[in-house]
């Protein structure tokens, strides 16, 4: 059989088909990094009217997972960097932070995220600045950094030290974190409210590198599944949130998804290409293969690869289809005291209106205990009331600062 | 008499021994608490929504299947126990899938008995030209007849009801429906219908008839227990002819989600509630319906020919050859769908 040439340029020998075309090593590149600079237009290098020198460059904040994508999503940035130095005469139109939020204390991998983070920094430092969250500053910052949840007085006021860390509050910031989300059973929720925790952090930083834009790696396929996910575990009023590019995060900060047009695989293609795959981490636990031990990301990445093969305009018919959803979480007045989306004033009560608790023999008027629930506790969406009902423990619940206070606190 | 250990008592009673893990939570329940929170729901569904009012004479859709049947029982237990005043009256369709249908049929002729409700069967034979689906299916072959049934059901249940004097149609899709449906439309890009799959009362301007889901929040699971329990008489088999293939994958993942995660299928549900689409101004305004009526039959459209008609015609352009091989289409040879029937139960 001869060797495939790649369709582009009709020269070089293909060496990966995507989307049943067949690809040399350079077009490939020059492919994907195209999808990424469009998504990047709006930060090239301008010039103030009637200047010769360029205004100065935004900060955009990288979420860097060190999964396959973020780790393309770098590369690809760092060299956006240097084509912008090369032509600008050392000016460029964004710079870039990459944050990761070591989650080692609660997940192991192939290998430690700090090692890795250190042998970017030590290759890339001079473009780009890198740092490193652990996961326990959620609980235990209790510094400025933390914004939005350093308004509690202090750690024992939260219900979420008690019972079984409160009489030992001298734990090590790990053995805390560990404690807590070993306490949620479900895997679903864990993985769940473990995303919940690094977005937070992830805004945090931005907030505190005073970065208007929030950069995360997630591909086409990583958004479809998300959008899936999102509808199964009850969170279909955040899916515009956790999609769209240009959505406010937070009072100053938005998102941009510059992978949204490139698939997974193409991404790891990328990665291993141009020498990144040895940075990318990946969880020392293979998924579990027993349906009953999965997650539901899980379960939705197993479905998106088997269905792609017979329906392959899927993942990018989900997301458009997601695109155009509205915010409704906008018009509502609450606000979920755990992922901090805006929310309907009682999802209990939806619940409960379907899942009668009651017994065939007892007085149904007796009084559940479903009524004082709700008035000494903090509303929660739909979602996060789902992922903690398998949680024996309270989550925190850390009083929201109001629009005022986060203005006073970070307005210069 | 010996005390049981609190485990193995019913968690909602405290007095009985379980008989069953209700899907929908995971609790261990006796039977008597199980039918009390089943109902319940379906009762609280329909308060929330205000689905009758006194008086009012309402048609349930009878497949005879156990959708159908669970929700005609359960609809006479709650109109007695609540009082809501309706008229209830069964309404069948009747497809023409011998093998099919006609079992199923005699079924809900049972279910009149036993309920003591009136019925009605509307036929596609009657109502299309005499086309039922055997008849088309024998024409177009076993692909895409899905559509021909689904334009033609809706538009008999409509009819049906109509000659009935009826304005409201129950339906008996379930919570399991309803999440297949929320995540078909996604998969499928069908944004005209994402926002407004999960409403419980559905009313368009291309139908006279409001159509509503009491059972709605209802899992499949506990249909079929409820219909186990309470011994209800249905009919179990599938449709003979073509299930799409892509809603297969759909329904394969709900079931997954669902062992995963036991509430999966009211999470989806709440999340397709919450799903509204953007609406830019202009160009969805000037493609919003003008209801009319059929100029062919009656029926109302907002073209000149309703969809049946426009089918019908696609079918009896090409009858006219199959005309003559068939002298007598009364008599004519089994449908395809009870031929396969013969077939399974073949044996050497």
């Amino acid at each position: 059989m001869t060797a495939q040439l790649c369709k582009r340029c009709s020269a070089a020998e293909a060496v990966f088909v995507s989307r049943k075309e067949p690809f040399c090593r350079p077009c490939f590149v020059r492919y994907i990094r195209g999808k990424e600079r469009k998504q990047m237009a709006p930060y090239k290098v301008t010039y103030p009217p009637r200047s010769s020198s360029p205004t100065p460059p935004v900060r955009l904040l990288l979420a860097l997972s060190l999964g396959a994508s973020s780790v393309a999503l770098l590369e690809m940035l760092v060299e956006h960097l240097r084509d912008q130095i090369e032509t600008h005469r050392g000016a460029t139109g964004f710079a870039v932070t990459a944050v990761h939020v070591d989650c080692s204390s609660v997940s192991a991998y192939s290998r430690s995220p700090a090692a890795a983070i250190d042998e970017l920094r030590d290759k890339f430092g001079d473009i780009c600045t890198f740092d490193i969250i652990p996961l326990d500053d959620f609980l235990l910052n209790s510094s400025d950094e933390l914004g939005v949840f350093s308004h509690g007085p202090d750690l024992e006021s939260y219900s979420f030290t008690s019972p079984a860390a409160a009489d030992d509050t001298e734990a090590l910031p790990h053995t805390v974190k560990s404690d807590i989300l070993d306490k949620v059973r479900d895997r679903t929720s864990k993985r769940d409210l473990l995303s919940t925790i690094i977005k937070t952090l992830v805004v945090c930083a931005a907030v505190k590198h005073d970065s208007p834009t929030l950069l995360f790696g997630d591909t086409m396929s990583r958004l479809a599944e998300r959008v899936l996910s999102l509808t199964a575990k009850g969170r279909g009023a955040s899916i515009p949130a956790s999609i769209s590019d240009n959505y406010s995060i937070s009072e100053s900060v938005v998102q941009l998804f510059p992978m949204r047009e490139i698939m997974r695989a193409e991404a790891g293609e990328y990665a291993a290409m141009q020498g990144f795959a040895e940075y990318i981490i990946k969880p020392a636990v293979t998924p579990a293969a027993v349906l009953r031990m999965m997650t539901i990301d899980d379960l939705l990445v197993n479905y998106f690869r088997e269905i792609e093969a017979g329906f392959p305009s899927i993942v990018s018919t989900v997301v458009r289809t997601a695109d155009k959803l509205k915010d409704t979480t906008a018009e509502m007045d609450m606000a979920c005291a755990i992922c901090g989306v805006k929310c309907a004033s009682e999802p209990e009560k939806w619940l409960q209106n379907i899942t009668v608790n009651t017994s065939a023999v007892e007085n149904p008027q007796e009084p559940s205990d479903s009524d004082t629930l709700t008035k000494d506790k903090d509303i929660l969406c739909y979602g996060c009331l789902v992922a903690t009902k398998s949680a024996s423990f309270t989550w925190p619940c850390p009083p929201r600062s109001t629009k005022e206070e986060i203005i006073s606190q970070y307005e210069l | 008499m010996p005390s049981l250990p609190l485990q193995s008592l019913c968690e909602l009673c405290s007095a009985q021994k379980p008989s069953l893990r209700r899907p929908k939570t995971g609790q261990k329940i006796c039977q008597q608490c199980f039918f009390h929170v089943f109902e319940t729901e379906i009762h609280n569904t329909i308060t929330a929504a205000s689905l009758f009012h006194p008086g009012e004479r309402v048609a349930i859709g009878a497949s005879g299947g156990k959708d159908s049947t669970v929700l005609a029982h359960v609809m006479k237990t709650l109109n007695e126990r609540y009082s809501y005043g309706v008229d209830f009256v069964l309404l069948s369709i009747d497809e023409g899938i011998r093998g099919y249908r006609d079992d199923s049929l005699e079924t809900v002729k049972r279910n009149q008995q036993q309920y003591s409700l009136p019925l009605k069967i509307v036929s596609y034979k009657d109502l299309y030209d005499g086309w039922s689906m055997d008849n088309i299916v024998a024409q177009i072959g076993s692909k895409n007849n899905c559509t021909y049934c689904g334009v033609f059901r809706r538009q008999a249940l409509d009819r049906g009801a109509q000659m009935l004097g009826i304005n409201h149609v129950l339906t008996g899709h379930n919570a399991d429906d309803m999440a297949e449906t929320v995540l078909m439309n996604i998969l499928r890009g069908d944004t005209a219908r994402l926002d407004r799959c999960t409403e419980i009362i559905t009313q368009s301007a291309e139908s006279p008839i409001k159509r509503s889901k009491p059972l709605k929040f209802a899992y499949e699971k506990e249909i079929v227990l409820y219909a186990h329990y309470k011994k209800l008489d249905y009919f179990s088999t599938e449709c003979t002819y073509s299930p799409e293939a892509f809603r297969g994958t759909a329904r394969t993942l709900i079931k997954n989600l669902e062992t995963v995660r036991s509430s999966a299928i009211i999470d989806i549900i709440h999340s397709g509630e919450t799903f509204a689409l953007q609406r830019r101004g202009g160009k969805n305004q000037a493609k919003k319906l003008v209801a009319g009526v059929c100029e062919r039959c009656g029926y109302i459209s907002s073209n000149k020919l309703c969809k049946a008609c426009v089918l019908l015609d696609g079918l009896n352009a090409g009858r006219a050859a199959v005309q003559i091989s068939l002298e007598k289409p009364g008599d004519q040879d089994d449908g395809a769908a009870l031929v396969r029937k013969q077939l399974e139960h073949l044996s050497f």
